[in-house]
């Protein structure tokens, strides 16, 4: 049924592309708990919008596009902002945003290395991302829990999300070498 | 200093802690270090993927499913009928995200469509074709129709996915359930409670009634003296006592075995009496019975049949004398029900003087009897010290029976329901005491009273699904520790009203845990131990963890019924725990 491929489509394009634009629509200053319902719309409007995507193009550099466009309409509109975390930090990131297109600096994120990559930190890094990201605990919570100050919790989660960027990094390179795809 | 500065607030930032002015202050200073912003960028990208990976509320799943929902939407608002969805359950999904309580895998929402494609093909977005023309009105609807808030649906703590296998099945060795009891005197009686199941066994008491409904279908009602042994779920042997049987047609066949007789019940009502020196009376009050004469295999030469109205003495040496019907004698169901209402009136007043006596008992912090307030169905009444009025907040609980007919208690069924309270102080040592019916073990931790978050010093008093009855405390950032029992609970104490206590006693630095009255564990207090407790704000039945705006606390809901719930400022010694448990014994 010609039909039931198109949820297909969609779907396939949800699960190639979701984790990214995601990620990438946090970085606007979308507020946390919004984050899943900008992106949401990026993928409703991207479907409508299918017909006039170029096939060509890199299709998560048009996802992005499409996320930045809805956050400027966000900082238009006074009853919508409640999804931005702040008016003016939202118009620096996408300033930022906006300059990267041109130089194309975005990293991709995979499933596999992102485990990967959590998977091998320390236990007591680990406990401290399973405790911030999936029991929701902040710093004091944490602090309290494992005998720490909330500057060190805090401190700890800076270096372990540095330290899973750069673990990312190196494996989509070396992925990416391994199948003998050179990246620039 | 600025640079430190601008770390600080980004890190904060991070811990979704900072406030809309310190946002303000940290735009500042981003503008003056615009380098900062790709590290901010990084930074939060990571936070994303990182909560996504953790974090069930957002798993793929989950996601496609309110995508396809809002597509769904979409297409329906622009009449677009002819939609195509793999799932019916789509079509009507209207996104009320109702916790489904038995399944904590599906929050209530649409599952994705069918077409969960695994196999990851480079999309061929070419191909896309028109699907529907529909989603033109979705940002405009967005605001309106699909902007669903994020509710806090709960899940549990680390739901059980598994399903049972037999293998994980308990084990039933019950053969009959007691329904009821009065007045049993008698060292073997002394822990039965109604509603206990009955495995095969021998029981003997001096006097009192019982009544047992055996799994076949027969219900016995025995008075003692006495002593049953009972066989299976169809055959019991009267070794003394009286009992009255009845046998609905299911249960034909039951067989009850006296010293001088076996009697075979073919459908009816009859009482069977053995005195102490062994003679054995069958009275038939309605339908047919056989007798045989014992250990003989059910010999046909030695059957005989007795009929409504018949009754029959056989001696130690098998004589068979007629004699007349006593039905007077052998106590219905119905009578014992009566006594035992007339027992528990007793037993509720009782309990009652004890229950204003307490009103000025200076130990005590807190004690909610669970009586309805005729005018505040609301409100649990309860009173703190020097008999001050303290109430708790009821949310979502039903009112429903208690320990007894006319007692009220509290029913916890679904995730929400709770009372929340706030009792002040603090204090060296804590006694806990409840009265308890649990119904069910659903969650990993199930609450009986838990102070919010868990902070130390403020204990948190739950029963784990293996049964155990635990007493959290943190006693230090460092050091939090479970004081707990061995399981106390198993599927066949499920049902039955429990009295629970534990004892924090901070003098003898030990955690007791008693049940029905009994002391069943005792342990040491960790070495950190130290410093006074608080309980401020708790919820009963319940766990709030406090406000964050990302997750919701875990479920910890009790699924059961709370009749009493006392705390002590001190210690209370096993007199004491003993006599309130005695005193408020259904």
């Amino acid at each position: 049924m010609q039909r039931a491929s198109d949820t297909d489509d969609l779907a396939e394009l949800v699960t190639n592309q979701h984790q990214q634009l995601r990620s990438f629509v946090r970085t606007l200053g979308v507020d946390a708990d919004w984050v899943d319902d900008v992106a949401q719309e990026v993928f409703l409007v991207a479907w409508r919008e299918r017909k006039s995507f170029d096939a060509d193009r890199d299709i998560g550099k048009w996802l992005r596009g499409i996320a930045r466009n809805l956050v400027r309409n966000e900082l238009r509109k006074q009853s919508r902002q409640k999804r931005l975390l702040h008016e003016g930090l939202s118009e620096l990131l996408l300033k930022h945003s906006d300059a990267e297109v041109a130089s194309e600096e975005h990293f991709c994120a995979h499933g596999p290395e992102l485990r990967d990559c959590v998977e091998r930190l320390a236990p007591k890094s680990r406990r401290l991302v399973a405790g911030r990201y999936e029991d929701g605990w902040n710093a004091s919570d944490l602090a309290d829990h494992l005998g720490m100050t909330s500057a060190a919790v805090r401190q700890a989660l800076m270096r372990i999300r540095q330290q899973l960027k750069h673990c990312i990094e190196l494996r989509i390179a070396e992925a990416s070498q391994i199948d003998g795809r050179f990246t620039t | 200093m600025a640079d430190s500065q601008l770390d600080e607030l980004i890190e904060r930032l991070l811990d979704d802690e900072l406030s809309p002015a310190e946002v303000d202050e940290l735009v500042g200073l981003l503008r003056d270090h615009p380098h900062k912003i790709g590290d901010l960028r990084s930074h939060l990208e990571i936070a994303d993927l990182l909560s996504q990976y953790e974090d069930p509320y957002r798993d793929l799943d989950r996601f496609k499913a309110a995508l396809q929902t809002r597509q769904d939407a979409a297409a329906d608002r622009d009449g677009f009928v002819n939609r195509v969805v793999a799932s019916a359950k789509n079509a009507s999904a209207s996104d009320d995200r109702l916790l489904c309580d038995t399944n904590e895998a599906q929050i209530g929402m649409p599952q994705a469509s069918g077409a969960r494609n695994s196999v990851a093909r480079v999309p061929a977005l070419v191909a896309w074709t028109g699907w529907f023309a529909a989603a033109t009105a979705i940002l405009l609807l967005a605001g309106v129709l699909l902007h669903e808030e994020t509710t806090t649906v709960e899940i549990s703590e680390r739901p059980n996915f598994v399903s049972p296998t037999e293998a994980d099945d308990p084990d039933d060795l019950g053969v009959a359930v007691l329904t009821q009891a009065s007045q049993l005197v008698g060292k073997e009686v002394a822990d039965l409670i109604p509603g206990q199941t009955i495995p095969p066994g021998t029981i003997a008491w001096e006097s009192g009634l019982i009544q047992l409904e055996f799994y076949g279908g027969a219900t016995v009602v025995a008075q003692g003296p006495a002593k049953l042994e009972i066989l299976d779920a169809s055959r019991v042997v009267c070794h003394s006592g009286r009992l009255r049987a009845n046998v609905p047609e299911p249960a034909r066949g039951f067989a009850v075995l006296a010293p001088t007789l076996e009697l075979v019940d073919l459908g009816t009502e009859f009482g069977v009496d053995v005195s102490a020196n062994g003679q054995t009376e069958v009275h038939v009050f309605d339908g047919t019975v056989e007798i045989y004469e014992p250990q003989s295999n059910r010999n046909l030469s030695t059957r005989r049949e007795l009929n409504a109205g018949d009754a029959v003495a056989v001696g130690q040496g098998g004589e068979r004398l007629p004699i007349d019907v006593r039905n007077q004698d052998f106590v219905t169901p119905g009578r014992l029900h009566e006594l035992t209402n007339a027992r528990n009136r007793e037993q509720q007043r009782d309990w009652q003087e004890f229950r204003d006596s307490l009103r000025s008992d200076p130990r005590v912090v807190a004690y909610f009897p669970f009586d309805r307030s005729p005018t505040e169905d609301r409100t649990l009444d309860g009173y703190g010290s020097d008999g001050s009025r303290l109430v708790g907040a009821i949310v979502g609980c039903e009112w429903s029976e208690g320990r007894w007919p006319d007692k009220a208690a509290l029913q916890f069924k679904r995730p929400g329901d709770r009372v929340r309270i706030q009792l002040p102080g603090e204090y060296d040592s804590l006694t806990y005491s409840t009265w308890l019916r649990v119904d069910g073990l659903d969650r990993r931790f199930n609450s009986l009273l838990l102070t919010d978050g868990f902070p130390v010093n403020a204990p948190h008093w739950q029963i784990r699904q293996d049964g155990r009855l635990i007493l959290g405390v943190s006693h230090s950032p460092k050091a939090s520790r479970d004081y707990m029992t061995e399981p106390v609970f198993d599927v066949f104490r499920l049902g039955q009203w429990v009295h629970l206590a534990t004892v924090y006693d901070a003098s003898e630095r030990r955690i007791d845990h008693y049940v029905n009255g009994e002391l069943h564990a005792r342990t040491s207090l960790h070495e950190k131990a130290e410093g006074k407790l608080r309980i401020g704000d708790a919820t009963i039945g319940n766990w709030y963890r406090g406000s964050n705006r990302f997750h919701p606390t875990k479920v910890r809901n009790l699924n059961g019924c709370m009749d009493e719930l006392i705390v002590f400022g001190d210690v209370l010694g096993e007199a004491e725990i003993q006599k309130i448990y005695d005193v408020g014994k259904p």
